[in-house]
């Protein structure tokens, strides 16, 4: 049945992923194997698929939706059986940007890795990143933005992490269109990534590092 | 007119601006006209180009027929107001009611008995109250007295720019310019006989500081005042070259050029008057002003009469601005009875759905690969570009300038694509596939997103890649969304659209056939899809020749409702739908 739940989030097919979940929960499955050896599995293949070209934007949201709509079946039990997130992220656009096509999917792909994902939102200020950083106490940070024009605020929220002395406690990861890996070194960030398969790969080794 | 032209000489002569890439040879299939009486019969280049119902309803390529008699000819280019007369006498053209004109009076001289001021006289010869700058004051005693009390005034509106003695017969000239952000076009008109006389294009200077405008905005905020005024500055001078090089050859002086209309996109319209576009930057975008301004040229620092008058066309937002409300103008939209489609397409797609009734308008962004941004053998479309592909049989393509293939420019891209779905080698997701079994097989190779397709085969081969597809998805489905967006917002579906008017140089210049192939626009709207060229270009010209025009382009832009697409619900899923292509019929030619 897991393999039938893997195909059905690899097909997108939500409807069909809820179901089997359920099924699979009501079955007696357990919770952090349902999501390992199912969902974590087939957002891993949707991933390599992407790298490989096989896949575009849309065809890998369709999955990443079919995985979150399973979630929010399982997450209430993944509490009760106690299975840790592999870490916490706390995600957001910058102020000014509200594009968030691509932080969306970077935080489906998250919790489709089996991390904790507190999604802020868009035009996210400085001075609100820095209070969701104290209030959920996350591995990683993680700020994106399209617009050249609006990636220079994510300097001030560094800033901001370390006048409050919070920067040391969380990596931070930066994205979006305009974003390099020259810019997230120059603004002093811990960690670049080009899509969101890769910001996967780039969290993983980020709270390896922890 | 002289008898024997070809129609396409004929109306670029008498300055109607009609869209030909070969320059009147029957290579490029973009010069079509429509005879609405008696439709010679087409030649063999009128049936390459154009499909069987275009020929039946009378459209013909203009290069291809002579002016044998008076016609009367629909010219796409101007849409549906611009039915001209072509006429083998010679009669200018469309309304010529300019803001800018020329009056020679002669007026009685002082004498013991009439004492009166200089100015005065000047008055009361003219009947009417007139604004007279100081600069103009200095030279009115001079001029009135080295013609013995005849003069000429050039005035714009109320304001008197320019007096010289005796009477002058030609003139008063004016400049209309469209600030690209990668192109500037400029344009000499004789506003006394409703001609142009020249037109320019240069690349934008500003270019060095980023191809888009918001790394123009961001340079802006980096380095402040002094970031602005070097951006200007940059803009100032490619202008000033551009005037240079269009007064020169008809033997005028910058000095000449009384009056200006600029059209542009909302940073450009910005940085050319030096005001900080910042606030464009970022949500919610808004401009400095909205509305058209009138501005004196030596405030600007634009090269030409110091007294003129620049009219700047208003803006309808942070990102739909002056040069689209032109191009309404020129296309009509606002006069339509029915429904017509307006598609600006660049790195920003302008987009404008209505007609008379009521217009509205999105700003859509489809990154830089319709302009050969971040396409592995992508360039400009300039000379070298390939323009045109095709896969019948084997692999045709065209060059612009028809010199060797130095790469693929936007045109090229959507060309091939459309020609790779047609045949089933790229599926509805936007895979290449390998193609083992087909013709083209040993054209593809490579794996994953690496995967290509070679269209020259070459020392240095020419190829699309899989990512290049990829990156034409995000600009397709950015404007499609744009489009259907629109669609909802005034609740019709593509069948109530009368006309697509595709502008600009990329817009115009694709096949209709591929854009609807790569599901830019949908199916239906395929036979009513018409290049139209600078359509931005055009609306500042008639903003000039017509101050009638100028006031319609006030009403235009307060008509306009903007739709802001980053507030639009549902936003990403129809983004991410759009970006699909449209399923193909999988037929393989051999």
């Amino acid at each position: 049945m897991l393999g039938e739940l893997k195909q059905a989030v690899l097909d997108g097919d939500s409807e069909k992923a809820v179901e089997l979940t359920e099924r699979a929960l009501s079955e007696g499955v357990d919770a952090g194997k349902i999501l390992n050896e199912a969902l974590v599995a087939a957002m891993d293949i949707v991933g390599k698929e992407y790298e490989r070209g096989d896949r575009y934007v849309p065809e890998m949201l369709i999955s990443a939706e079919a995985m979150k709509a399973a979630m929010e079946v399982l997450r209430p039990k993944l509490v009760e059986a106690g299975v840790k997130a592999r870490g916490k992220v706390v995600i957001g656009t910058v102020e000014g940007d509200l594009h968030d096509i691509g932080k969306n999917l970077v935080a489906m792909m998250l919790e489709g890795a089996g991390f904790e994902v507190v999604d802020l939102g868009t035009e996210v200020t400085a001075e609100k990143f820095v209070q969701a950083v104290k209030e959920h106490r996350p591995d990683i940070l993680g700020m994106s933005a399209l617009l050249t024009t609006t990636m220079t605020h994510m300097p001030e929220v560094i800033e901001a992490l370390r006048r409050e002395g919070l920067r040391d406690g969380i990596k931070v990861m930066v994205g979006g269109a305009p974003v390099t890996q020259e810019y997230a070194e120059k603004i002093g960030a811990d960690g670049y990534a080009p899509d969101a398969a890769s910001a996967v790969e780039l969290a993983k080794e980020l709270v390896g590092k922890n | 007119m002289p008898l024997g032209e070809t129609i396409f000489s004929a109306l670029r002569a008498a300055g109607i601006s009609i869209p030909g890439d070969c320059g009147g040879q029957g290579r490029c299939g973009r010069c079509k006209v429509r005879f609405l009486e008696a439709a010679p019969s087409p030649t063999p280049a009128d049936s390459r180009f154009l499909s069987e119902e275009e020929l039946s309803a009378g459209w013909r390529l203009s290069c291809q027929h002579r002016v044998e008699h008076d016609l009367t000819l629909e010219v796409p280019t101007l849409g549906e107001v611009a039915q001209v007369k072509v006429r083998s006498g010679g009669e200018p053209l469309g309304s010529l009611r300019p803001q800018a004109v020329q009056q020679t009076l002669t007026i009685p001289p002082p004498s013991r008995d009439d004492q009166r001021a200089d100015l005065e006289r000047l008055r009361a010869a003219l009947g009417e109250e007139v604004e007279v700058p100081l600069s103009v004051l200095v030279k009115l005693p001079e001029a009135l007295r080295a013609g013995n009390f005849q003069i000429t005034l050039t005035r714009v509106g109320r304001k008197v720019v320019a007096v010289e003695p005796g009477a002058r017969a030609k003139g008063p000239y004016g400049l209309a310019l469209d600030i690209g952000t990668s192109t500037l076009a400029a344009y000499l008109l004789d506003l006394g006989r409703g001609e142009e006389l020249l037109a320019k294009a240069l690349a934008n200077p500003q270019a060095a500081f980023g191809a888009d405008v918001l790394s123009r905005i961001g340079y802006v905020q980096e380095h402040g005042q002094k970031g602005l005024a070097e951006l200007k500055g940059r803009l100032l001078e490619a202008i000033g070259q551009l005037v240079e090089s269009l007064v020169g050859p008809v033997g005028l002086s910058p000095g000449e050029i009384v009056q200006a209309a600029v059209v542009g996109n909302p940073t450009m319209i910005h940085l050319f008057a030096g005001v900080d576009p910042s606030s464009i930057g970022q949500a919610p975008f808004t401009p400095v002003w909205k509305r058209g301004m009138t501005f004196q040229a030596r405030e600007l620092g634009l090269q030409m009469n110091p007294e003129g008058i620049v009219h700047v066309l208003p803006l309808v937002s942070g990102y739909v601005g002056a040069d689209t409300v032109a191009a309404v103008l020129a296309c009509g939209l606002h006069r339509a009875k029915g429904l017509a489609l307006l598609l600006d397409l660049g790195t920003n797609g302008e987009i404008v759905l209505g007609g008379r009734e009521r217009m509205v308008a999105c700003s859509a962004a489809a990154g830089p690969a319709f302009e050969g941004g971040r396409i592995a053998c992508g360039m400009p479309g300039v000379e070298g570009a390939i323009f045109r592909v095709e896969l019948n049989g084997g692999v045709r393509y065209q060059v612009l300038g028809g010199g060797e293939p130095q790469g693929l420019c936007g045109t090229g891209l959507v060309d091939a694509v459309a020609a790779l779905l047609a045949i089933g080698l790229i599926d509805s997701h936007g895979r290449l596939l390998p193609g083992d079994g087909t013709p083209f097989a040993a054209r593809i190779e490579g794996e994953g997103n690496a995967r290509r397709f070679r269209i020259t085969e070459r020392k240095r081969p020419i190829y699309i890649t899989q990512r290049d597809i990829r990156e034409l998805q995000l600009a397709k489905g950015a404007i499609r969304t744009g489009v259907e967006v629109l669609l909802s917002r005034v609740g019709v579906t593509p069948e109530e659209i009368d006309r697509v008017y595709l502008a600009g140089a990329f817009g115009s210049q694709m096949r209709p056939d591929s854009v609807v192939r790569i599901g830019l626009l949908p199916r239906e709207l395929l036979p009513r899809i018409v290049p139209v060229g600078n359509a931005a270009g055009i609306g500042a010209k008639l903003a000039l020749l017509d101050s009638e025009a100028l006031n319609e382009a006030h009403q235009i832009a307060q008509k306009i409702d903007y739709v802001e697409l980053s507030h639009e619900k549902d936003f990403a899923e129809k983004f991410m739908s759009q970006m699909r292509f449209p399923e193909s019929s999988k037929e393989i030619h051999s």
